[in-house]
């Protein structure tokens, strides 16, 4: 799960981790640390779009999965378990500060007035990533991770407690809206 | 623009979408992650101000109830030194263990909701929803009694 950069860890050196971490010991985190956080702070950063944001929310993840280790059971990867614990920590920051309110006022504004020769020229990059902006979270968060992140659909399942189908049907509803934005922004009339 | 160019579009802009640093400070968030958690483990003295504050709430209750000579105390009717429950009531480690209780009952919860198979948490969860309880009732008992 986006950790191909760090060496293979088998499961049982993932378990002999997890115990050493559950005692407390210090290799044992700074190890799960090591492997988990780079992925954890860029889909962090992606979703937010603010370093002190990104970081905060990494540090919440690691103390809450650290704490929470007792209750690794194995039944998933501890990436995935992680990545669970991290998806739950930045959508519940992000409704609570609704920060994207900001940037998604230019693309429901554009929407509200047609396809205006002025609006035309906005910059289409810019009007994606608008449109990215005013995804609903579940789609945002399932685009982030398979379009820009990398992850497989089968990871982001795990990571957001859905089944592999649906988060397959929520990438192709967020293209789908996208693909609207882009269609309007470009000058096009879609059916 | 067919449906192929769109995607090819989203495709090539959408890895500029919020790009991360190149160089998140990571180190940095390791020592708070740590110093964090070294401070929750350093503070095993909260529960032990918890019980004593506790007891020590109990204690002037009993106090009270005692003096009056029944089983329920009747604020108008007993003497009670009113200086010694309000400091009772005022003091920082009052104040201090109301706020670990609910703290921990909070975290516990947290924690809980992430992984409803913890044994730990759940098991230590109402033991301290019930302490919170009773602290706070002993609170509310002295307020009255003033």
């Amino acid at each position: 799960m986006n950790a191909s950069a760090n060496p293979v860890t088998s499961p049982f050196d993932e378990k002999l981790i997890v115990a050493g971490a559950i005692r407390n010991e210090r290799r044992a985190h700074d190890a799960i640390y090591d492997k988990h956080s780079p992925g954890v702070y860029r889909l962090a950063f992606r979703m937010c779009n603010d370093a002190d944001m990104a970081s905060d929310l990494t540090q919440e993840t690691f103390i809450r999965a650290f704490n929470a280790l007792r209750g690794f059971r194995h039944e998933s990867t501890l990436a995935t378990w992680i990545h669970r614990i991290a998806v739950t920590v930045i959508l519940s920051a992000l409704r609570a500060s609704r920060r994207r309110d900001a940037r998604r006022a230019p693309i429901e504004l554009a929407g509200s007035i047609g396809l205006s020769d002025h609006h035309t020229d906005v910059p289409l990059r810019e009007s994606l990533f608008a449109a990215i902006d005013a995804l609903p979270n579940g789609y945002r968060t399932v685009f982030i991770m398979y379009e820009i992140e990398g992850y497989t659909h089968p990871e982001i399942a795990g990571a957001l407690g859905v089944s592999v189908s649906t988060s397959q049907g929520q990438l192709f509803r967020a293209r789908a809206k996208l693909r609207e934005s882009l269609g309007q922004f470009a000058g096009e009339t879609r059916s | 623009m067919n449906d192929s160019e769109l995607d090819e579009l989203l495709a090539r802009y959408a890895k500029d979408y919020n790009v991360p640093p190149a160089n998140p400070p990571l180190d940095e968030i390791r020592e708070r992650v740590h110093a964090s958690r070294s401070a929750r483990r350093s503070r095993p003295w909260i529960a032990g101000g918890i019980l004593a504050a506790a007891a020590a709430m109990l204690a002037i209750g009993f106090q009270l109830t005692s003096d009056s000579g029944v089983s329920r105390p009747q604020p108008l009717q007993i003497a009670v030194d009113t200086n010694t429950v309000r400091s009772a009531i005022e003091d920082p480690r009052t104040q201090t263990a109301n706020a670990a209780l609910a703290s921990a009952v909070e975290s516990a919860q947290a924690a809980l909701n992430e992984n409803p198979e913890d044994t730990y948490y759940r098991e230590h969860l109402e033991a301290m929803r019930e302490n919170a309880k009773r602290f706070r009732a002993i609170q509310q008992h002295l307020s009255e009694a003033m």
